[in-house]
Order: C-alpha cells, then structure tokens, then sequence
C-alpha cells in the first residue's frame, strides 16, 4: 500500500495531520501520535485504491469524511488557556483576530499616552478584520474579546460625530454674550441670574444640533448601508426610524426653549 | 441545528453512545482499525465526522479498555488490531446493561409513550 501524491495533496494531508496533532496535544485524555498515525494510515488506505499520484481533490473527499481537525478533536478536553493558544496559532481566523485584538487593547493600556492611542486603533482595526472574516452571528465569548475597541472608537465617532454642531455653536454664542462690546453682553436678558444665558445657548446649540442631525437622519435614510458598515455590528438593523423620532423630539424641545427665550426677552 | 444548546447537546449525546457502538464493534473479535471505521461508516446519525473515532480508540486504550497488537498484511505494511481487555469486557457488560434500562427507561417516562416527534 503506497501512494503516490501530488505536491498539492502531499501539503494537504500534511496541514490536516499538523493541525490535528496540535489540537490532540491539548487533550490529556489520548495519544496524539497514536491517532495522527492512524488517520495517516486511514487516509492511505483511501487513496491506495485510487489511480497514482493522488490529486489534491482525492485527498480533500477523504479528509471531508474524516472531518475538520476541530471536529476530530473534542475541545471539552482542553483547558481555558490551551484552548486559547490553540486558537490563536490555528484560527479559526476571526478568532485569532478576536483574541489578537483585545491583547493589542490591553498592551497599550500598559504603554505610554501614544500606546494607548495606537492600542486602540490596532485593536479596532483587528476587531473589524474579525467581524470580517467571521460567521454571523458572532457567539458571545468571541463579543467580549472584540467590542471593548470597537465600543471605544464607535463612541468617539458617535460623540464628536452628532454633538460638534451644538458644541460650536453653543460655545461662539457664549463667547459673543461675554465679548463686553457686543450687542447680546448690553441686552437686559443676560443681566439677570444667567438663566437667559443659558437659555440662549442652549437654544442656540440645540438649533444647530437639530439642523445637523436632520441633516444626518436624511443622508442615513437614503444610504442605510452608510450607517450599517460604520457602526458594524451595532448598526445591523439601522433603518434610521427610530433617530427620527429623536430627531423630531430635539427640534420640539428647540423649538420650546427658543419661544421661552423669546418671551423672557421680551418681557425683559 | 445553529443553535449552541442544540449542537452541546447533540454532541455530547453522540459522544457517549459512539464509544459504547466502538466496545461493540470489538465485542466479538478484535479488529482492524480502518474497518472499525467502516463499520461504524453506516451510522451516519452517529458518525459525523470518521476521524473522530481515533480518538475514541487512543482514549479507550489509555483506560485499558482496550489493547492493540500488530499483524502483518499481506497488502502492506503491519495492521494495528484492537482487542477489548477484560475490564473493557466487564466494562461493556456494565454500559450495556446501563443502555437497556436507560432507553426502556426513557420510552416509558411520562409523555414519551406513543408520542414520536
């Protein structure tokens, strides 16, 4: 009984055996060695009935059969740690990425302000290589190793993303009423307890947050896709109905706080 | 059968039941390693996956279940036969009896009478 193999093929069984061992090393309760002779000598005698030398295809309907290296070996063998060793050698990829990426988050928690930065961008890239290659749905274990960076970046872009209209308005009108020239710093409204002031910006800020963020809902309704790629996986479902009724409840308290400023500017 | 329960539950149930089905093949005779496997091949509810049944044969030697020998083939090289030890023996007297009352057990059990799912 000897077969012959195609370069391919020989690789092949190779890998296969190479990546059944590891994991049988992991288990305490078999003899790696032992089974990885076996399935050698399992998968010759397949392939001896075969016309020489055995392709790459002949191999793969045996090994098929056999099944895949993380079927052969049940993981319920295996330590924690071993199993996380196995993973990050072996993959499967988007585990190897996901364990990668909170690795990479947690080094740069221990290095200086820059790591910390370049810590959480490697980790945010890994974790979106890792939803990439991954199947959906993602199981909860692997959502603990790649959300934290994930998380991290999605707020800060949500955070500056939604919120810098009304931080640069809300601050150009507080700068005006303090300039002690302008025509707001004379008005009777603001030299009361500070309540017209922040009324003012407050109004002024919300307005702008509500002209943008309609602006948003908008671009979000006509390309959805926008929205879900770039907040994946969160944003999986966006549909963007319900930032609409968000939105439509900031203009209604702009547009109170705006008529409240008005008659108190009055009546001043 | 995507969801996680199921596919825990479904494994470990296979698990079990596949190491009794493996004592059984060698009940008799010791045999061939491969032709383990192929025996077991028709099963195709239990045997998802052939390899898997080597490490159920390593496992079983390691406990003494089982031992191998080797013995020249004419076709080849030496064949690793496995033979059931005489724990494996007492062993699968024990599992046996366990399987009858187990599955007598469960088809009497309150709402599995007459009522295929």
């Amino acid at each position: 009984m000897t077969v012959e193999y195609s370069d391919s093929a020989k690789t092949r069984v190779k890998e296969y055996l190479l990546a059944v061992r590891d994991r049988l090393k992991a288990s305490e309760s078999v003899d790696a060695q032992e089974v990885v002779n076996d399935l050698r000598e399992h998968i010759e005698r397949e392939l001896s009935g075969l016309s020489q030398p055995v392709s790459e295809a002949d191999v793969n309907a045996v090994l098929d059969r056999l099944g895949p290296p993380e079927q052969v070996v049940d993981e319920g063998d295996m330590s924690w740690w071993r199993k996380m060793i196995l993973r990050l050698r072996r993959g499967p990829e988007d585990w190897r990425l996901a364990y990668l990426s909170l690795g990479v988050l947690i080094a740069g928690v221990f290095l200086a302000r820059a790591g910390i930065l370049l810590g959480i961008i490697a980790s945010f890239l890994l974790s979106r290589a890792a939803l990439a290659v991954g199947r959906e749905p993602d199981p909860p274990a692997k959502r603990w190793l790649i959300y934290p960076s994930l998380i991290i970046v999605y707020s800060l872009i949500a955070f500056i993303g939604l919120l810098w209209p009304a931080l640069a308005v809300g601050g150009c009108i507080g700068d005006t009423i303090g300039r002690r020239g302008s025509a707001l710093y004379k008005s009777p409204l603001f030299d009361s307890d500070g309540l017209g002031t922040v009324l003012v910006i407050l109004g002024g800020g919300g307005m702008a947050l509500a002209v943008w963020w309609a602006i948003l809902w908008r671009l979000g309704r006509r390309y959805p896709l926008l929205v879900q790629v770039l907040f994946r996986p969160f944003a999986d479902r966006w549909t963007g109905r319900l930032f609409g009724k968000v939105v439509l409840g900031v203009w209604a308290i702009t547009i109170v706080l705006i008529a409240i400023t008005v008659l108190l500017w009055i009546s001043t | 059968m995507n969801d996680p329960f199921l596919t825990n539950w479904v494994t470990q149930l296979r698990k079990g039941i596949l190491e009794f089905c493996v004592l059984k093949v060698l009940e008799d005779a010791s045999v061939y390693g491969y032709d383990i496997v192929r025996q077991l091949r028709t099963l195709d509810v239990l045997v998802i996956s052939e390899g898997t049944i080597y490490p159920i044969l390593s496992r079983l030697r390691k406990e003494g279940l089982v031992k191998t020998y080797l013995e020249e083939s004419p076709e080849g090289p030496a064949r690793k036969y496995y033979q059931l030890t005489s724990r494996g023996k007492d062993m699968l007297g024990e599992m046996g009896r366990v399987w009858t009352s187990m599955t007598q057990g469960v088809e009497n059990a309150p709402g599995m009478k007459g009522k295929p799912s």
